[in-house]
């Protein structure tokens, strides 16, 4: 009988001290919770960036060159719609098949990210991902050496020349990238793109080789961005 | 947290460098394709030697003509250069029986790019065709674009017993 009292005393003890244990540890969860997620403001500003990765690339030497410029807005320190216009450009000739290409025209992108980091709100910078659907309607212009007819006495010659095709292009973004303030208002940033194309229109037979804001015409392509961020005093 | 970061930066450019890629087509010659069937549209074989010689122009037969296929025995598939002009004539000689068969094939010539990287090519489509028969049965169109990708573009009809 005496055994029986003592287990059932040991069992009541420790539920007691269960329990106690567990609110102790909820408070401690409710209060570590009203520390680190603060009520977030609905708007928390905005900002405007410059992208200079196609003017680096033009000084490394590449035929592409392209600049754009950015606003994106910051919602909940969590969401970050995004407008993306742009201007890009090339005008190259292969050394192998000596054709030249050339186009130049202005592009846009809207999309929006979202901040990994939001719950950190303290640290300078954030990881963030985001989707983007971008256009660019555009001309470009193709030339080449005259083509020469191989067979039936090679007397049949057809010149490659041919000006402001016009084309537009829609593609889908897939961005993931990394953000952190350098000095006061300034940032600076960098995302990786993996870009799929949604639609051009190929005319004439003759493809685009390069697409503003897209990149090497393909059905996708990687591309690597850096930015100048300025946040907005308002 | 900056170390990490920059592995992640110099990973991210070894990827990029990696998935440069060549996406010219294998094939940048063009060739239109004709197959040798019988009336039911089954596949048929010309056992005995066959000569194709090709010209632009009737008139042009004897000065700025091609020999393309030279004495080929058991053919099924022809598979035939179109100028970059707007007509193909193609003399098909059956050396054993010593007859000719004409093709006379229309088409439109375009060049085609697809990546300033790979070049230029001629892609044509076929509009009309036209038979001087002295074995053949008929000659139809099936796919009338003569590209860089393989496949049939017209079929040559036989008759059973005419065929070799």
């Amino acid at each position: 009988m005496k055994k029986k009292i003592a287990r059932y005393t040991l069992l009541l003890i420790g539920i007691i001290s269960g329990f106690s244990t567990t609110a102790s540890a909820q408070k401690k969860v409710s209060l570590q919770l009203q520390e680190t997620t603060p009520k977030q403001k609905f708007y928390q500003g905005s900002s405007i960036g410059w992208g200079v990765e196609g003017l680096i690339g033009k000084a490394l030497g590449s035929p592409i060159f392209n600049t754009e410029v950015q606003w994106q807005v910051n919602l909940k320190n969590r969401f970050l719609p995004v407008v993306e216009a742009g201007i890009g450009s090339t005008n190259t000739v292969n050394e192998e098949t000596q054709l030249l290409y050339k186009a130049k025209a202005p592009y846009i992108r809207i999309g929006a990210d979202y901040n990994f980091m939001y719950k950190k709100a303290h640290l300078p910078g954030f990881l963030y991902g985001g989707l983007r659907i971008g256009a660019s309607s555009f001309s470009y212009d193709v030339e080449g050496p005259t083509l020469i007819d191989p067979h039936y006495g090679k007397t049949t010659s057809i010149p490659i020349s041919y000006q402001g095709i016009s084309t537009t292009a829609l593609w889908t973004e897939v961005v993931l990238g990394l953000r952190t303030k350098v000095y006061k208002n300034f940032a600076m940033g960098w995302s990786v793109r993996y870009k799929k194309k949604l639609s051009t229109v190929e005319k004439q037979g003759i493809a685009p080789w390069y697409i503003p804001g897209f990149g090497k015409n393909g059905s996708s392509s990687f591309n690597f961005t850096y930015s100048f961020i300025y946040y907005l005093p308002f | 947290m900056k170390k990490y970061l920059t592995y992640l930066l110099w990973l991210a450019c070894l990827f990029f460098s990696a998935c440069e890629e060549d996406n010219c087509p294998p094939n940048a010659l063009s060739y239109a394709t004709f197959s040798f069937v019988n009336e039911k549209g089954e596949k048929v074989a010309y056992k005995d030697s066959l000569t194709v010689v090709g010209c632009t122009e009737f008139s042009a037969l004897n000065t700025s003509r091609d020999t393309i296929i030279n004495r080929q025995t058991n053919t099924s598939i022809l598979s035939l250069p179109l100028s970059y002009g707007k007509q193909t004539i193609f003399l098909l000689h059956y050396m054993n029986i010593g007859k000719t068969d004409t093709l006379i094939i229309r088409h439109n010539s375009n060049p085609a790019i697809t990546n300033i990287e790979c070049g230029s090519m001629m892609f044509h489509r076929i509009t009309q065709v036209e038979t001087r028969a002295s074995i053949l049965d008929s000659l139809v169109i099936i796919n009338p674009v003569v590209d860089n990708y393989e496949k049939e573009n017209c079929k040559i009809y036989f008759t059973a017993n005419r065929d070799n």
